[in-house]
């Protein structure tokens, strides 16, 4: 078998499905990058083009957001009062390499040497769309911790922050799963959002719209159709983004939150929310409650 | 010859590891490489036709290598011109062993930190051009069939095929232009032209298994059988990231318009010379 995974059944195919959003910081945001003397700087990201010009932005990358996913489901509560990846006996970087795991199967796994599992859901985007850049704040300055303590000396640092109100547009790929699968992939997503970022204050929203529309899309199709919400990097205006993904995810039918064409399916704005939280519900229902 | 231009539009950092490169330092190619451009349009190929996405094995089991068949030649992916694009450095944690579970603890008696710091690069663009080129034009319109799919390219990363090209037609010519794709260095020296401003790599190129070409324009690209490669050959090939004002004179094939292929390229890709 070329493919290595176990046969699906006519009732539980494997497809493919994408989640496109963008987030918003909803306060101030640490995504480390490297710590210089008494200063901890953020991941930042520089683009050029090739006549010259420049820009940095902050960002939320990919892999952090797939590490938080990941922890999100190993965390998740079950039923008997352990956590899942305890009842998995699933961890990382020590995994359980089992195709039906509902961490490793979609996620991937590694059992060196032994088993390779290949992650099918890829995270993307998180590059910041406002070039606002990051304000450092000074840290363990509290007066209470400044005077003389005998065995330890506290040392003042600064901390860069990502500026609250930062649009991150994001995007999930799952390929080649099922329905089943991608309610891990549902679940982490939604039960991330509140855990992203590093220390505290933690947490992104779901940005929405002017008229109160959660930019959030959920794709589900064998045959891809219509555009892919994605904004590029380079954009810089908050309104010329949201417009752009609501643009990109209306085509090719402006009229419905549910647009349904031969193998494909996209959810718009709230029908897709719903959608998530049904996948998220489903996971919750079969795994952990089971 | 033939070639169809394919607009990719990744979606996340991309990352094409430089190799022979090091554990801790990931570095990138700030381009897709020929034979990852391979593999990709190969997996869009499978999807295209409703097939499942090869998982494969670990490398002692001497895995199958999934590639576009030798009628057809990937050239790689470049950030178009006008594009914004950058190679973004970072720091990651990464494992030092994968046999304990101390990255997912909650609860930890003793700390057991046991990560190593990498330095991580990924390609982020917004706008990539790839180049598939083929002797005849019957079957290269498989490849506009591909608009819209998207899958994993890289190490890291993802794109989607934005847009496809009708199948364009290519003259042979030399000319002075700034060249597409890479350029496979020994055809730079071989000419002996005294070009600056190019950055150079090493780049591996696919060894095919003897005499495989076959008549059909479909087998080994919209089909699940494994291609027929022996292994990889390295060769030097320079990357021009910024435009000349004295263009390298070259053997190239071209739509007269945006297009200039080094011939040297297509040739060494297809195993036809040794750099």
């Amino acid at each position: 078998m070329p493919t290595g995974l176990p046969k699906t059944n006519d009732a539980n195919p494997r497809l493919h499905f994408d989640i496109y959003a963008i987030l918003e910081g909803s306060q101030e945001l640490y995504l480390g990058d490297e710590v210089q003397v008494n200063i901890n700087m953020v991941e930042k990201v520089k683009l050029e083009t090739k006549d010259g010009q420049a820009l940095e932005k902050c960002y939320i990358s990919p892999t952090k957001r797939r590490g938080v996913e990941r922890r999100c489901l190993l965390w998740a509560p079950v039923k008997s009062g352990e956590l899942l990846g305890d009842k998995q006996n699933c961890g990382i970087p020590k995994t359980c390499a089992e195709h039906d795991c509902p961490i490793c199967g979609p996620y991937g796994a590694l059992d060196p040497g032994k088993r390779t599992l290949i992650g099918r859901v890829t995270h993307g985007g998180g590059v910041a769309v406002q070039n606002l850049y990051p304000v450092d704040k000074q840290r363990a300055m509290h007066p209470a911790r400044l005077v003389n303590q005998n065995d330890e000396t506290p040392i003042p640092f600064r901390r860069e922050y990502n500026q609250p109100g930062l649009l991150y547009p994001i995007s999930n790929h799952a390929l080649s799963v099922t329905d089943q699968e991608f309610a891990s992939v549902a679940y982490a997503f939604l039960d991330s959002l509140a855990r992203i970022g590093s220390g505290n204050p933690k947490g992104v929203a779901l940005a929405e719209s002017d008229d109160k529309m959660p930019l959030v899309v959920v794709d589900r199709y064998l045959v891809p159709r219509g555009k892919r919400p994605v904004i590029s990097p380079s954009v810089t205006s908050p309104e010329e983004a949201i417009a752009d993904f609501i643009r990109l995810a209306r085509t090719p039918d402006n009229s419905t939150d549910h647009i349904e064409l031969t193998h494909f399916d996209r959810w718009i704005g709230d029908a897709a929310l719903e959608k998530l939280q049904d996948y998220s519900s489903q996971f919750v229902d079969t795994v952990l409650q089971a | 010859m033939y070639c169809v231009k394919l607009t990719l539009q990744p979606t996340a950092g991309l990352t094409f590891r430089i190799l022979p490169g090091s554990i801790l330092n990931i570095a990138t190619y700030p381009f897709v490489p020929p034979t990852t451009l391979s593999g990709f349009l190969r997996r869009l190929g499978m999807l295209s036709v409703g097939l499942e996405l090869p998982e494969t094995r670990i490398n002692k089991d001497n895995p199958p290598t999934y590639a576009l068949p030798p009628r057809y030649q990937a050239l790689g992916a470049y950030p178009a011109k006008e594009s914004w694009f950058g190679v973004h450095r970072t720091y990651r944690k990464g494992m030092r062993e994968f046999n304990h579970d101390s990255f997912s603890k909650i609860y930890q008696e003793k700390d057991r930190a046991n990560f190593q710091l990498h330095t991580w690069e990924y390609l982020i663009a917004e706008e990539l051009l790839g180049y598939v080129v083929a002797d005849k034009p019957e079957g290269l319109e498989h490849f506009q069939d591909l608009e819209a799919y998207g899958c994993k390219l890289g190490k890291e990363g993802f794109a989607v095929v934005a847009e496809a090209s009708d199948i364009l037609e290519l003259q042979r010519t030399t000319v002075a232009a700034m060249p597409s794709t890479v350029l496979p260095m020994e055809a730079l020296l071989q000419s002996n032209q005294i070009v600056g401003g190019c950055d150079i790599y090493n780049l591996y190129r696919y060894q095919q298994l003897g005499d495989v070409l076959s008549d059909s324009d479909r087998a080994g690209f919209l089909d699940s059988e494994p291609s027929s490669i022996e292994g990889f050959v390295p060769f030097v090939a320079g990357y021009f990231s910024q435009d000349l004002s004295e263009p390298p004179v070259l053997e190239y094939y071209t739509d007269h318009e945006d297009i200039y292929i080094p011939r040297a390229l297509v040739n060494l890709l297809r195993g036809e010379v040794y750099a």
